[in-house]
């Protein structure tokens, strides 16, 4: 039994993979590994292109996102709690969304020259510091959550000692609780950079050939699904090796722990300058990532309002039954997995870890034709089609593609709890299950509760594993979406993305309401 | 009564009832995303008491997700809003040849497979959108006249690798041969106002901003934007001007939206009942009407604003040509650098 509990973590990490293991397995079988379509100067060009979109986003998501998760966790000043919701919705948006309503905002006869009564007022955004602009604006919120409950539990020893040490706020900030908070905001900043690199309907948009752009070319354009794998198998390489180097490099700098048992730092109350700083900057970052896109929304929404399609609220509904039994799932199985790294830790384990988070880094159709591959397999061998076109394969791509996104909040919340809250457990001899849901349940909750809400963001707008793989007539909100949108009637799209945005406000509402998070 | 014959009972009930369901339903996956599809199926669930189930996903996906399912798939049949990927999906052997009088006489032989694998359902013209002050109509010619230099910085289109443009480039590749596509493309490139990006909505928009001065898009967008709800929309499509390129030569490019029965479809005489209603005046009208595309069959007019477009020569050569040289058309593309 003790050795099974071992093997808990590994087998975890192999069935969440299993679609990246079809993946590999056709990759090999097919035993077409050429590279016929794609030329050396249009893999430069997408390597270059890549390049530059990826370190362009983690700068600026870095830069918004421990910015607002800072301020909002450590200061309170005019707006702050508002803020702190406000700074969470841009994740709601689905990127292309974001790139279509700042291209209605910016373009010729667009909104801002109406505003302004300058027909010719325009700004060119479809360009590459476009799209890395509207990718950071819509990725930043990951840094955001998950640096915020990091700050916020910041204890007040630290503070104590940052203050009797006399260290200015900046050296404070960068040498103390930066690296306090910096398991979390890597964490965010790997949920960004996955979903940057995996991102393919924006880029193409806006006229950028990244890496994904490629991958697509070999499939739609010369109809070769062989060598759009073996490009997705190259990036998953490089993202793989990336996790690797940087789980070398975390392993050199062990921070240290913040536990659960002293008692949290109180926020600092602004006053004047300082307040108006804090609510300036505030106002700035949440206009641009959120106020504005909202607006174009909302003014396409009043234009389609006498035609508006309600069939959109049926969507709704499918999208959040089916998002929320998926994230319990998916939020369940990252617990899972930590607490047997945590307790039965094994170097398979470590390998097995890494690999289960791949999924979100290489585009989700490549995943959906993966877990095709694997669910045709099981049909084939029972000769009769058992997994199919069913929901089981759609939240089986959900919880492959969509792990990392639950277990980098998961890992956080347990790197904060004391090693010496492990041995008071064993100590005391509560039982395991005992020591589950009485002691790291409940430890873990803000964790647990920061992963699921970004699980369930990311679900609710998923499109391309679901486009692939849902049951017939099953069509969520996302789906509506880019069916009007891909058909070019963007104002009609704004309604669905509008209640896309609106569910996602009510779930941080309630995930922060006291209600669900208890007493703190 | 024994428990055994209640049950015996009971099993035939079941068995009837599921073998009555499946007799009674069609499993399509479908890339068109319009709404006047799901208008379609509703109609022709009335009609015939066939419950219609859809997926929609793009066409390439689709088509590889026939391909990995091979007899286990549960489709029956497969409408793409391009001939690319039909042809494709003939290629692969996805799809069975259908015997019906009804699609032969609905259908004109230049919009269906040979061997009766496919059949088109949707015409979509290629044509050029123009600023009127910038560029008169006497200018304008085939589509082989825009690589002349005296369009230099002018010419706007999206990426060679929307369907729609790859299509455009394999009729050139069929119509003319491949050195002559090649040199069409390569002199559209050098041509081009800016880097191709954008959709077919954005290059109208451009022309109308004076970014350039002529579009390559498809009739149905404007179409769109002329009915729009957002009023700077319809303004922009009236201020732009539409030319019916290659009049006096092949005629204007056309591609289709079309259907074909899946090789291992389960319910084939059903998925044939639904196109040949597709195929059908009743249905036809409502194409045309709802999405702004042309009728296949020739017995039903364009209608609306696509009506006001005027008629024009189209391109006869058969779209089986255009999706042969498909990949052909990515190639030269990607050596024109036409991204």
């Amino acid at each position: 039994m003790q050795k099974f509990k071992y093997l808990l973590a590994p087998l975890l990490g192999l069935v969440i993979s299993l679609p990246i293991f079809s993946l590999v397995i056709y990759f090999i079988a097919q035993g077409d590994f050429s590279m016929t379509s794609i030329n050396l100067s249009e893999l430069l060009l997408y390597t270059k292109n890549t390049a530059f979109v990826l370190f362009g986003t983690a700068f600026l998501v870095l830069l918004l996102g421990i910015s607002t998760a800072f301020m909002s966790a450590r200061f309170e000043y005019f707006g702050s709690r508002f803020f702190s919701l406000i700074f969470v919705l841009p994740l709601a948006f689905p990127a292309y969304i974001l790139g279509y309503s700042y291209v209605g905002f910016f373009e010729f006869h667009g909104i801002l020259a109406t505003l302004l009564s300058q027909p010719k007022v325009k700004l060119d955004i479809l360009n590459i510091y476009g799209v890395t602009t509207i990718l950071s604006f819509a990725m930043f919120p990951y840094v955001f959550i998950l640096a915020r409950v990091s700050f916020a539990s910041i204890s007040s020893t630290v503070v104590e000692l940052v203050s009797l040490k006399q260290l200015s706020f900046c050296k404070a900030f960068f040498t103390v609780y930066l690296p306090l908070a910096y398991p979390a905001i890597f964490a965010g900043l790997v949920l960004a950079m996955m979903e940057v690199l995996s991102d393919y309907g924006t880029v193409a948009y806006f006229g950028v050939d990244t890496f994904s752009v490629g991958i697509f070319k070999s499939w739609f354009g010369y109809g070769n699904l062989n060598e759009a794998i073996n490009l997705a198998i190259i990036m998953l390489l490089m993202v793989f090796s990336m996790m690797l180097a940087e789980s070398r490099l975390r392993a050199k700098f062990r921070f240290i722990s913040v536990t659960h048992s002293s008692k949290k730092a109180p926020k600092v109350k602004l006053k004047g300058l300082q307040n108006g700083i804090a609510f300036g900057l505030s106002m700035l970052i949440s206009t641009f990532t959120l106020f504005i896109p909202t607006g174009v929304l909302l003014y396409w929404f009043y234009l389609d309002f006498n035609t508006l399609d309600w069939s959109s609220l049926t969507y709704l509904y499918r999208t959040l039954s089916l998002n929320i039994l998926s994230s319990f799932i998916i939020i369940a199985l990252a617990f899972g997995m930590e607490y047997a790294s945590r307790f039965y830790p094994s170097k398979l384990g470590v390998i097995s870890h890494k690999l289960s988070i791949l999924g979100y880094s290489i585009p989700g159709a490549i995943i959906g034709i993966g877990i095709l591959l694997f669910t045709n397999f099981i049909d084939q061998s029972f000769g009769k089609v058992v997994l199919g076109g069913s929901f089981f394969a759609l939240i089986f791509a959900y919880l492959s593609r969509y792990f990392a996104a639950s277990i980098g909040s998961v890992e956080n919340g347990f790197s904060k709890i004391d090693k010496s809250i492990d041995d008071a457990t064993i100590v005391f001899g509560t039982s395991e299950w005992g020591r589950i849901f009485k002691v790291y349940l409940p430890l873990m909750r803000p964790y647990l509760l920061s992963g699921f809400l970004i699980l369930y963001i990311d679900l609710a707008k998923e499109l391309p594993a679901t486009l692939l793989l849902r049951p017939f007539n099953y069509d969520t909100i996302a789906i509506r979406i880019y069916e009007l949108a891909s058909n070019e009637i963007l104002y009609k799209s704004a309604f669905p993305s509008l209640l896309l945005v609106l569910t996602t406000a009510i779930a941080v509402l309630l995930l922060n309401s006291k209600f669900v998070r208890g007493r703190r | 009564m024994s428990i055994s014959s209640n049950i015996l009972k009971a099993f035939l009930g079941l068995s009837i009832a599921s073998s009555f369901a499946l007799a009674s339903e069609i499993n399509v996956y479908s890339h068109r995303h319009y709404d006047s599809d799901k208008l379609l199926f509703e109609a022709f669930e009335k009609k015939s008491g066939i419950k219609v189930n859809v997926i929609t996903a793009k066409a390439e996906e689709l088509v590889s997700k026939l391909k990995i399912e091979g007899a286990n798939s549960p489709a029956d049949m497969l409408i793409t809003s391009d001939i690319g990927n039909l042809y494709e999906a003939k290629e692969e052997h996805l799809l069975q040849p259908i015997v019906s009088k009804t699609l032969v006489e609905n259908i004109p032989a230049h919009l269906r497979d040979s061997d009766n694998e496919w059949f088109g359902l949707t015409k979509r013209a290629r044509i050029f959108v123009y600023n009127p002050e910038k560029i008169s109509e006497k200018e304008l010619g085939s589509y082989l006249d825009l690589s002349d230099p005296k369009f230099k910085g002018k010419l706007l289109t999206r990426s060679s690798s929307a369907a729609y443009n790859k299509s455009l480039l394999a009729s050139i590749i069929a119509n003319h041969g491949e050195a002559k596509a090649l040199e069409f493309a390569k002199g559209l490139v050098a041509n081009f106002a800016r880097d191709p990006k954008g959709n077919d909505r954005d290059q109208i928009k451009a022309v109308a901003s004076g970014e350039g001065d002529l579009a390559i898009v498809n009739t149905y967008y404007l179409g769109i934007m002329l009915n729009s709800k957002d009023p700077k929309d319809v303004e922009i499509a009236k201020s732009v001007k539409r030319f019916f390129p290659a009049q006096k030569a092949e005629g204007t490019h056309i591609n289709i939206s079309g259907a074909g029965v899946t090789k291992y479809a389960k319910n084939k005489e059903n998925a044939i009942k639904l196109i040949e209603f597709l195929s059908s005046p009743e249905a036809q009208t409502i194409f045309a009407e709802a999405n702004y595309e042309y009728p296949a069959n020739p017995a039903v007019k364009a209608s609306g604003t696509v009506a006001t477009f005027g008629t024009f020569k189209e391109d006869t050569l058969p779209l089986a040509e255009v999706g042969k040289y498909n990949k052909k058309a990515v190639e030269i593309a990607t050596k024109a650098n036409w991204r």
